[in-house]
């Protein structure tokens, strides 16, 4: 077994937290949750206090689906590296809170435009189908735009506006199930709403969850991610694939919201199944051509020293790095991890091949100096 | 000499990019919301119920609606309508329980959803229920209502199964008379629900 020691040099390279909160990006960002969380309290705040069982039921779906939901979208969507995980705070609640509450406002102002202009019985039967994609795509991807300026570590190529995209769609997917049982107390008139709510939130999660909001705007998001990691390619090419994601969303939304097959068992089973083909193509594409990317920075970094033989293939998947650090013995253990971390900055910096020259060289020398910083016996 | 192996070496147009991107959104998102607004208070709302129409809202049809107005920005027919006539305003709603509710269950789930739906206005107060004759339905009863500086009624009809009921208030000025509220009491007697209907 290899054995390692730290060196009594001191490591001087120190990696910044990826979410700062000196940008203007961030400060935007908050204002926009505490507005999407004041909206929520204003409409729901009286029905959730006058009737405590519809909340606990709504709350407890909102725990349980949001930490699953984040959970298996860490874990699945990204190639290589779940996101950071306080940025991905920041996408499920911008989802669950600005997109959910600007949603609300524009989808009652844009519905009651409908209703006027063409009627309630068209409204009735179209609206969600007409308003819903426009106002709700729009706003959930706002979100992923204003993370790639809250840092520019967050949203880098394809796979990261893809993931990112997925979280606000899920932050936004639990509100809504959140809205939607506190809904259900109007609906049946206050009798009985616990066991309606209960009814209505797990055809929600169970029934439609798996091809909802989340795959939606995981589509839009991979072309934000493309349009701001993709900086070799023309911008009208870029700006066209992330016109080209949001339109791709919002006909996902359509079909979803739209009154084809209502009322039949194939509404819930197979518009959600067409959202879930089409994210998943995506998804493939993305991560294909992410990897295919990350062998090329790999090859050459080990041709420029940064990577030693070997260290790409336990780099590029996350149970190989978690095995090669057991098998260090503790002491060294956060060193190597430190190594590693430099490393994947290094790599995840040069995928969307975006930054300039000089860049990579510091981060190399950061590289050579955590290197320097182990002794291995 | 402090290394930053991230953010220190980001390019000049993405440093751009994430100074403009955040007002940008600002002004998009605010621009949106005027516009539907302006849009939504170009278009008008209003639209009178020609006599002899019925409205169909959920699973119950309205019928004596003449000299009604109906509010269709506040409307949705799968729910509730909103209507009025002078300075009333009716609203009336369609519930589906989900499961069999005794008149009491109705009355006592309207009255809580109602009181939380203004408590911001300071709540209702209520008068004693007193039966409301509907020709299509089982048991209707109404009472008077006070919400902050309006007066009127409170009404709730309910099928003969117990699964569904047609709610909603009449709220006027403080010194509306009886004869505003009967008239709104009316519009809630020509209700019938469509599952009584089936059954007859």
């Amino acid at each position: 077994m290899t054995n390692a020691v730290l060196a009594a040099t001191p490591v001087t390279a120190v990696r910044r937290p990826p979410v700062r909160a000196a940008s203007l990006g961030f400060w935007v960002f908050s204002a926009y949750l505490l507005f999407g969380a004041w909206t929520l309290w204003k409409d729901f705040g009286a029905i959730a206090g006058a009737f405590p069982a519809v909340t606990a039921v709504n709350l407890l779906f909102l725990v349980v689906t949001s930490t699953v939901g984040m959970w298996l979208a860490r874990r699945v969507l990204r190639p290589v590296q779940a996101p950071p995980l306080a940025a991905s705070w920041l996408a499920v609640g911008w989802g669950a809170l600005a997109a959910t509450g600007l949603a609300l406002i524009l989808n009652s102002l844009n519905q009651s435009t409908l209703s006027e202009a063409a009627g309630l019985q068209f409204a009735g039967r179209w609206g969600a189908a007409l308003t819903a994609p426009i106002d709700e795509e729009t706003v959930k991807l706002l979100g992923v735009v204003l993370l790639a300026a809250v840092s520019s570590r967050l949203v880098r190529s394809a796979a990261d506006g893809l993931v990112y995209g997925a979280l606000v769609g899920l932050g936004f997917q639990v509100a809504e199930n959140l809205v939607y049982g506190f809904n259900q107390v109007a609906a049946t008139g206050g009798v009985g709403s616990a066991g309606s709510a209960f009814d209505v939130l797990v055809i929600r999660v169970l029934g439609t969850g798996y091809g909802s909001h989340w795959a939606m705007t995981a589509v839009a998001g991979a072309g934000i991610g493309y349009f701001v990691g993709a900086a070799g390619r023309p911008r009208s090419r870029r700006l066209l694939v992330a016109l080209g994601g949001l339109a791709l969303a919002m006909a996902m939304h359509f079909q979803f919201d739209s009154p084809f097959l209502d009322g039949t068992v194939w509404e819930s089973l197979l518009k959600p199944a067409v959202n879930l083909v089409v994210v998943m193509v995506a998804f493939v594409l993305v991560r294909r051509r992410f990897l295919a990317r990350w062998r090329e920075v790999c090859a050459e970094e080990t041709v420029s020293g940064a990577l030693r033989a070997g260290e790409a293939q336990v780099l590029s998947q996350r149970h190989a790095r978690r095995r090669s650090l057991r098998r260090i013995p503790s002491p060294a253990r956060s060193a190597v991890k430190r190594l590693q971390t430099a490393q994947l900055d290094l790599l995840e910096n040069r995928v969307p091949d975006m930054e300039p020259p000089g860049a990579a060289e510091q981060l190399r020398a950061a590289i050579a100096e955590r290197r320097a910083a182990i002794r291995w016996a | 000499m402090r290394n930053d192996t991230s953010n220190t070496n980001v390019s000049p147009s993405r440093a751009r990019h994430r100074r403009w991107v955040p007002p940008a959104a600002v002004a998009f998102t605010l621009a949106w919301v005027v516009l539907a607004v302006a849009v939504n208070r170009a278009l008008p709302n209003r639209e009178p119920v020609p006599p002899g129409d019925a409205v169909e809202v959920g699973g119950a049809v309205v019928t004596d609606l003449e000299g009604w107005t109906l509010d269709t920005a506040a409307s949705d027919l799968a729910q509730q309508i909103v209507l009025d006539k002078g300075d009333q305003v009716l609203l009336i709603s369609y519930h589906g329980f989900g499961r069999e509710a005794s008149g009491d269950d109705a009355w006592q789930g309207f009255e809580h959803l109602l009181s939380a739906s203004t408590a911001r206005e300071g709540g209702i107060a209520l008068g004693d229920r007193e039966p409301l004759q509907v020709e299509g339905a089982a048991q209707g009863e109404w009472s008077g209502l006070h919400v902050a500086d309006r007066a009127g009624a409170a009404f709730v009809v309910t099928a003969d199964d117990g699964l569904e009921a047609v709610e909603g208030t009449v709220l006027g000025p403080l010194q509306s008379s009886n004869t505003d509220i009967d008239a709104a009491l009316a519009v809630v007697q020509s209700v019938e629900l469509l599952s009584n209907m089936e059954v007859l």
